[in-house]
């Protein structure tokens, strides 16, 4: 037979062929139940509790969304009991959002098993958010403020916001699974709360176990976020020596902004001990003055003094990471890169290594715009 | 039959020979005689129940012998003949009868065949007592439509003269756009009954001869009555009837066929019918209109590309929407989600139902439209757009989404400038969605695979249809998704095959851009 025979034969057989096992898959839309958020805590017995929270669809129902919480002893098991109380098919495949209490992080060993499934079952997303919630996941699911979105949404935006702003990390489920197996890494997640209303402004910090260990304010986060390399807009407002300030009584705080950071680490070893040079470069715009001063004339001193608190600032987060054995920054990854025999050989306890470091910081600021007012 | 042979298309053989022209067996090539009774009553014979048919006998003032004058009403020119047959034969002595005739073709025919043929096509013989010849006189007139503006491809800028339906009057028009004497026609008859002339038009230094004689065997080998219009020509000469796509391009607009022929195709002309066929074609030819090369080109290639982007809407958005909301709702932006959700979530059929019921509604609407009269149209879009457009989403039964759908899909498909690839890109978008409802995004895929398979795979007169995208010839792309400026052309298309390839010489304006 010729091969344009064979190949119209083939033309005809294949469609019969994708027929036979087509369909099997075909879920539509509206007939799902996709989890936009899904919770994961655990009671006083340290029972495993999964929230999630549902869309609804139907145009009658007053509220718009479907909240089901199940006791169980694990996340799949979570699925399937959840299937009995939605109106559709469980679906967790549109996942944007994980919550993990702050209790479960802190009291649960291991809790990173749970994540298994969500890298085992090619249906999950990968990219979901993982957030944490500083109290009980109740609370959390029955919040339904009149004037705000549904809760995926509400987060998201939150979240959207705030990393834009650099003030927290952002991990998605993948991250954090990497995070969890570096070895030379401990991961980072976004913190928030329910005080009245949802905020977010705290980083939680895990330990090499996986287990909550400290949190960051907003304004560690952003500096983390700078040693991370991953941002380069921040927002900063410093105090600066007293001597800068002429008048008494005035607030000696300035604010500005930095749109194009550049951060260097240097990695080096003397004997056992890692040494850690940061360099970083921040051309600021002045965005507030509170206290007189003439920029024009006193800019050395003040780039001085901008320069000296921000690494002020660096070094008392990195002490407090040593002190803590967290390392999020991620410095092992930069000793695996450079000492790589020498960090294979210390990294299951790089925490302990990292904690003996040695880090010295420069920080240039740079006025680089002093406003439009003068 | 193996179920393969019937999906298979016909090689045409170059070797065969036309068939030979078999004419009603009852006065094959018997020669008349010299007897004009004798005549006329054979000629009784031939034409039985020919109401139409109309003796006239007339004394020639000269000889005094019998002649009689034999045509058909309605086929003929009223005033030529009287004019210009009767009245000089009656009254006019000065020399020989026949020198009187003032009509611009005289022939001398001697058989029954031909004569016949000329009695019907509206030609008046003039039969003489004792002559053994008759007189084929040229009297033609039939009714006749004013030249119009084309109907369905309509232009901005290109002419305003459409073909009609007597091929003289198409050969002129395209004639006056190439007044030169390269552009040739050769004739061929087709149809037994129906006798249509079939003008094979092109220059004949750049056409391919090959390509020629292709076109001219496929045209020969018909065997058929009667060929009523052009598209039926087209489907007993295409290269595979049995893809949705088009291979030859037809075209009312007299500047379009000129354009083609001036690349170097050839033009098909068919008696009666006032469309013309144009091969070798590709598919990018069927994504370009006059107006692209009257406008300014950067314009020209926006809509260009405009054209290809509706094309694959047309062909797979609804195909899409089905398959998004049924297999891969996790590929929808978590807000667009929600929006599309709480539209679905009222909705009681499934998406490929509803896409279906929406498509065939668009489809009937549009064929309803086509087929009434104009007052009438007008209804047929109030209804549309109230029923579909309000009340439909009101009730519930569709959603806004799909409405969505199904007019970005209507749009897309009307902007697109042939109708024949329309409709082909109609049919495929049902086989799409079903592609679609069946195994999702990868029916679409695979669906796309195997279409861009067929399109390469399509000839054209033995031309590849996909050029210049397969085979590939990035010199060419200059009018394809793109419209370049027009003395960047200066190469005839591949596809053509022209002998000549050079179209034009160093036309670049003097200015800064040389």
């Amino acid at each position: 037979m010729s091969v344009t025979g064979i190949l119209r034969r083939a033309l005809i057989v294949i469609p019969f062929t994708l027929l036979i096992s087509g369909c099997y898959d075909r879920l539509d839309m509206e007939e799902a139940s996709f989890s936009l958020v899904l919770g994961l805590d655990r009671d006083e017995q340290g029972n495993l509790i999964v929230y999630s929270s549902i869309p609804t669809f139907n145009q009658h129902a007053k509220k718009k969304t479907h909240e089901i919480v199940v006791s169980s002893i694990s996340p799949r098991e979570g699925r399937l009991k959840s299937d009995a109380y939605s109106v559709g098919s469980f679906q967790p495949r549109k996942l944007q959002v994980l919550v993990v209490s702050k209790a479960l992080l802190l009291h649960k060993k291991e809790w990173d098993r749970y994540l298994d499934v969500f890298f085992r079952d090619g249906r999950n997303p990968v990219t979901s958010r993982v957030l944490v919630y500083d109290g009980k996941l109740n609370e959390l699911f029955d919040y339904h403020p009149p004037d705000k979105p549904i809760l995926p949404l509400q987060l998201l935006g939150m979240l959207e916001s705030t990393d834009s702003r650099a003030e927290t990390v952002v991990t998605t489920l993948q991250q954090l699974q990497r995070e969890l197996l570096d070895k030379g890494q401990t991961p980072a997640l976004p913190q928030f709360a329910l005080d009245q209303e949802l905020k977010l402004n705290r980083t939680a910090l895990l330990d090499r176990d996986g287990r909550y260990a400290a949190s960051l304010t907003s304004k560690e986060a952003m500096l983390l976020r700078l040693l991370q390399k991953n941002a380069d807009k921040f927002r900063f407002t410093i105090p600066v020596p007293k001597h800068l300030v002429e008048e008494p009584g005035a607030a000696n705080v300035l604010s500005f902004s930095a749109d194009q950071t550049k951060t260097k680490i240097k990695v080096s070893r003397k004997g056992d001990k890692f040494r850690y040079d940061i360099y970083v470069h921040m051309p600021v715009n002045l965005t507030e003055i509170l206290f007189p001063i003439d920029v024009v004339v006193e800019k050395a001193e003040l780039e001085a003094a901008c320069s000296a608190e921000i690494r002020k600032q660096l070094e008392a987060l990195i002490s407090k990471f040593q002190q803590k054995r967290l390392d999020p920054v991620g410095f092992g990854v930069y000793a695996r890169a450079r000492e790589y025999g020498y960090f294979k050989q210390v990294q299951d306890r790089w925490v302990d290594e990292f904690a003996k470091a040695e880090f010295n910081v420069k920080v240039n600021v740079v006025l680089a715009d002093i406003g439009a007012i003068e | 039959m193996r179920i393969t042979s019937w999906f298979g298309r016909k090689k045409y053989a170059h070797t065969s020979k036309p068939k030979p022209y078999v004419a009603s067996p009852i006065a094959a090539s018997e020669p008349i005689s010299d007897q004009l009774e004798h005549n006329l009553l054979h000629l009784g014979q031939l034409f039985t129940d020919t109401p139409d048919l109309n003796i006239r006998h007339i004394p020639l003032r000269d000889t005094g012998e019998l002649a009689a004058l034999v045509y058909i009403e309605g086929l003929t020119d009223k005033n030529a003949i009287n004019n210009n047959v009767i009245n000089p034969l009656l009254h006019r002595a000065d020399g020989s009868s026949l020198s009187s005739i003032t009509v611009g073709r005289i022939t001398k025919l001697r058989d029954w065949a031909p004569i016949t043929s000329a009695i019907l096509k509206g030609s008046s013989i003039l039969f003489i007592d004792g002559q053994p010849d008759a007189f084929m006189l040229g009297t033609e007139g039939w009714p006749q439509r004013a030249i119009e503006d084309p109907q369905m491809e309509t232009s901005l800028k290109g002419a305003h003269q459409g073909f009609v339906e007597s091929i003289e009057q198409n050969i002129a028009l395209i004639r006056r756009y190439l007044p030169h004497r390269e552009l040739k026609i050769r004739n061929h008859q087709v149809g037994r009954r129906g006798d249509s002339r079939v003008g094979v038009m092109y220059l004949a230094d750049v056409a391919h001869p090959e390509v020629l004689r292709e076109m001219e065997e496929r045209i020969d080998r018909i065997d058929i009555d009667v060929i009523i219009n052009t598209g039926e020509l087209v489907e007993l000469i295409e290269d595979n009837p049995f893809s949705p796509f088009p291979q030859f391009m037809l075209t009312e607009r007299p500047d379009t066929a000129a354009s083609q022929v001036a690349q170097g195709r050839i033009v098909v002309l068919v008696d009666r019918s006032p469309s013309v066929i144009v091969g070798p074609s590709t598919f990018t030819s069927f994504f370009q209109s006059v107006d692209d090369y009257s406008t300014r080109w950067s314009i020209a290639t926006f809509i260009r590309l405009l054209r290809f982007f509706a094309f694959f809407v047309a062909i797979s958005l609804p195909a899409f929407y089905i398959a998004i909301t049924s297999y891969h709702f996790e590929l929808i932006p978590v807000k667009l989600l929600l929006t599309i959700g709480e539209y679905r979530g009222s909705v009681p059929f499934s998406p490929f139902i509803e896409a279906v019921f929406m498509e065939i509604t668009l489809e009937m609407m549009r064929e309803a439209g086509v087929r009434l009269p104009a007052p009438v149209g007008q209804t047929v879009g109030i209804v549309g757009g109230i029923v579909i457009g309000q009340a439909i989403v009101q009730a519930g039964l569709i959603s806004n989404i799909m409405v969505i759908v199904v007019a970005f899909t209507a749009i897309a498909s009307f902007i697109l400038p042939n109708y024949d690839l329309v409709a082909g890109v109609r049919l495929i978008r049902f086989l799409m969605m079903i592609a679609a409802s069946l195994f999702g995004l990868f029916g679409i895929v695979v669906s796309l695979m195997v279409l861009t398979g067929h399109l390469i795979a399509l000839e054209s007169l033995g031309t590849p249809f996909g050029s210049p995208f397969a085979p590939l010839r990035l010199s060419e792309w200059k009018d394809t998704f793109v419209r370049a400026p027009l003395w960047k052309m200066t190469k005839r298309p591949h596809s053509t095959r022209a002998v000549q390839s050079t179209r034009q010489g160093d036309n670049q304006p003097e200015g800064d851009g040389k």
